[in-house]
């Protein structure tokens, strides 16, 4: 039987290899899509940090009107504020980062100081932003280029000693002349100790953007009852958008790259069927029966399944390996080889190509020998 | 060996039904060679597949070897078919990506593979193809690859070898040499039914049976 399935697949090459071609193809995206799935998960985080945290926790009694017109509140409240929050379930919050920002003047500029506490994600997920370590800063591009501050230098920090690890690139904001510091150095340096005046956060997007804020309050409301809470529209809308497209682009792949694939393999078994018609007749004629008949033309797919999905891994973890770091440019170290999807691969692809053949199979054993011996 | 009872087979065309054959009756017995002629569209080839369970017939019993082929289910018919009967057909329907040693060992029942191949290798000897045995039917002569069916058909040893016209499509000196080695078969103790619209397998034939019309004429 396989020497038979083997012969007739190098015998109607084509046919073999557009087979081999759909279900290698359809396993080297599949193999690409994973293998790069850790890199491209990395880099929508990554993205997603830059589009910023969209939910601000600031002091109840805010003087609103200032705090539009400098962006920090003039109130401040404990820093346990963010512990509480993200000690409590069954909140839509993540990623809690609280600071303490304040206006001042250092070598005759202005500046704002943010203290930063090391991110706090209750939802177990991965940190977003990097950490800041004690007596470190990170500078806004105005203050390095105005101060002539570079990564590296030692300053003073208003009586606290720093070092700078980084010099943030320009944002066009006032982001370009903050200075960024922990959050227990600010502290110090403000003389607020264990005080914050916002902690930001993201929403989880798990409802619509419409009924987002008055659940999030509804929410904070219980838990802390000093603060409240505002959403940047535009990023929560941006963030939204996004998860969505990425969503409804994956709805419509997988399916379009199921429905495309098995009819490819599904119409090629059928023309391969029609073109052994006679032979079916001979095998009928020698006495083969309907399972040897269907055992031809499955063991045909289960062959063609495996070689696909061997040649489809191969193809697709090379293609991860040397597109992926090409697309993904900030996380291409996490793309590597992931050899249990061989596995994956082997047992999806041949279930697969089997499914598909399964109708054209039943076609073969309907065939009348009666009627295909006596076509010429 | 073969009886055809009663038997009819109409296939239902655009203008209705068509008889392709009209209550025939046939006995053969074990050790015969029997020509059954007729012109085209006589129910020639019909006759043939029903006798061979492949057609079944639209009324009527054919019995082969004491058996009622169409009483059998269709696991039991092919292994009956597989076992007692060999077929050889006019168009040669060897498989075109399988050589001629495979081809023949395509209607092995079983066994030692090895074994079979030498038993294979020994009558494709016999029948003139030991320098073909490894050579695809295209790489084939026409002649070469009516033996190679002979071969296919004898293989097995069955009792009883169906031939649908199976000098058809070869030259006189290629058409005797396969009539001689079915000839050769048959007084070995088979029994042989040859169809065919010709008089060129006459010579060979114990009795010669007329199909006109879907009526078998003694």
């Amino acid at each position: 039987m396989w020497r038979a399935i083997f012969k007739e697949a190098a015998y109607r090459k084509l046919n073999f290899l557009l087979s081999l071609l759909g279900v290698a193809a359809a396993v080297t995206l599949f193999v690409f899509f994973f293998t790069a799935g850790e890199a491209s998960r990395a880099e929508t985080t990554r993205l997603m940090r830059d589009i910023g945290l969209n939910l601000r926790i600031i002091p109840k009694d805010t003087n609103m009107d200032r705090f539009w017109s400098t962006d920090i509140p003039d109130l401040t409240m404990p820093e346990a504020y963010v512990h509480t929050l993200a000690a409590h379930t069954g909140l839509s919050y993540s990623h809690l980062v609280a600071t303490l920002r304040r206006k001042t003047t250092w070598r005759d500029m202005e500046i704002i100081i943010t203290g930063l506490l090391p991110e706090i994600c209750p939802h177990k997920k991965m940190p977003m932003s990097p950490t800041l370590e004690r007596s470190t800063a990170r500078i806004g591009f105005e203050v390095a280029r105005t101060l002539n501050l570079k990564q590296g230098d030692e300053v003073d920090l208003l009586g606290k000693a720093a070092r700078i690890t980084a010099v943030l690139a320009e944002s066009g904001t006032s982001d370009d002349i903050q200075i960024q510091v922990h959050l227990y150095d600010a502290q110090e340096i403000l003389g607020l100790e264990g005080r914050i005046n916002e902690i930001k956060a993201l929403d989880c997007v798990c409802f619509s953007e419409d009924d987002a804020l008055a659940t999030l309050r509804r929410q904070l409301e219980p838990v802390l009852p000093d603060a409240k809470v505002l959403q940047e529209k535009a990023i929560a809308r941006a963030r939204f958008d996004t998860r969505l497209m990425i969503e409804k682009y994956l709805a419509f792949l997988w399916p379009f790259l199921l429905v495309v694939c098995s009819g490819w393999i599904g119409l090629l078994s059928l023309l391969n069927v029609r073109e052994r018609r006679q032979e079916i007749g001979i095998f009928r004629a020698l006495g083969y029966g309907s399972g040897d008949i269907a055992g031809l033309f499955l063991g045909k797919a289960i062959m063609i399944g495996l070689a696909g999905a061997l040649a489809g891994f191969a193809t697709g973890t090379a293609l991860a390996l040397r597109v992926g770091p090409q697309i993904f440019r900030m996380t291409a170290h996490r793309i590597q080889p992931d050899y249990s999807l061989l596995g994956w691969s082997v047992v999806s692809a041949v279930v697969f190509t089997v499914l598909c053949s399964l109708i054209p199979a039943m076609v073969a054993v309907a065939q009348d020998p009666a009627v295909t011996l006596r076509e010429t | 060996m073969v009886a055809v009872e009663n038997v009819r087979k109409a296939f239902r065309g655009p203008h209705g039904e068509v008889a392709a054959l009209s209550t025939a009756n046939l006995r053969v017995e074990r050790g015969e060679f029997v020509v059954i002629r007729g012109p085209s569209g006589s129910g020639k080839t019909t006759l043939l597949l029903a006798i061979g369970g492949m057609q079944r017939p639209s009324a009527g019993r054919i019995m082969v070897e004491e058996t009622d082929i169409y009483a059998l289910g269709e696991k039991e018919r092919s292994r009956f078919r597989a076992e007692k009967i060999g077929f050889v057909f006019q168009m040669f329907h060897l498989v075109p990506y399988l050589n001629t040693l495979e081809n023949v060992l395509m209607a092995r029942t079983g066994g030692d593979r090895g074994r079979q191949a030498r038993k294979a290798g020994e009558l494709l000897d016999r029948l003139g193809l030991s320098g073909r045995t490894y050579h695809r039917p295209a790489e084939l002569s026409a002649g070469e690859r009516q033996r190679t069916a002979v071969a296919r058909a004898m293989f097995n040893r069955p009792p009883l070898i169906l031939a649908d016209e199976p000098t058809g499509n070869l030259d006189p000196e290629n058409a005797t040499e396969v009539f001689e080695h079915l000839a050769t078969y048959n007084k070995q103790g088979a029994t042989v039914i040859v169809v065919t619209h010709g008089g060129t397998a006459e010579p060979y034939a114990d009795r010669v049976i007329h199909l006109r019309d879907g009526l078998l004429e003694r």
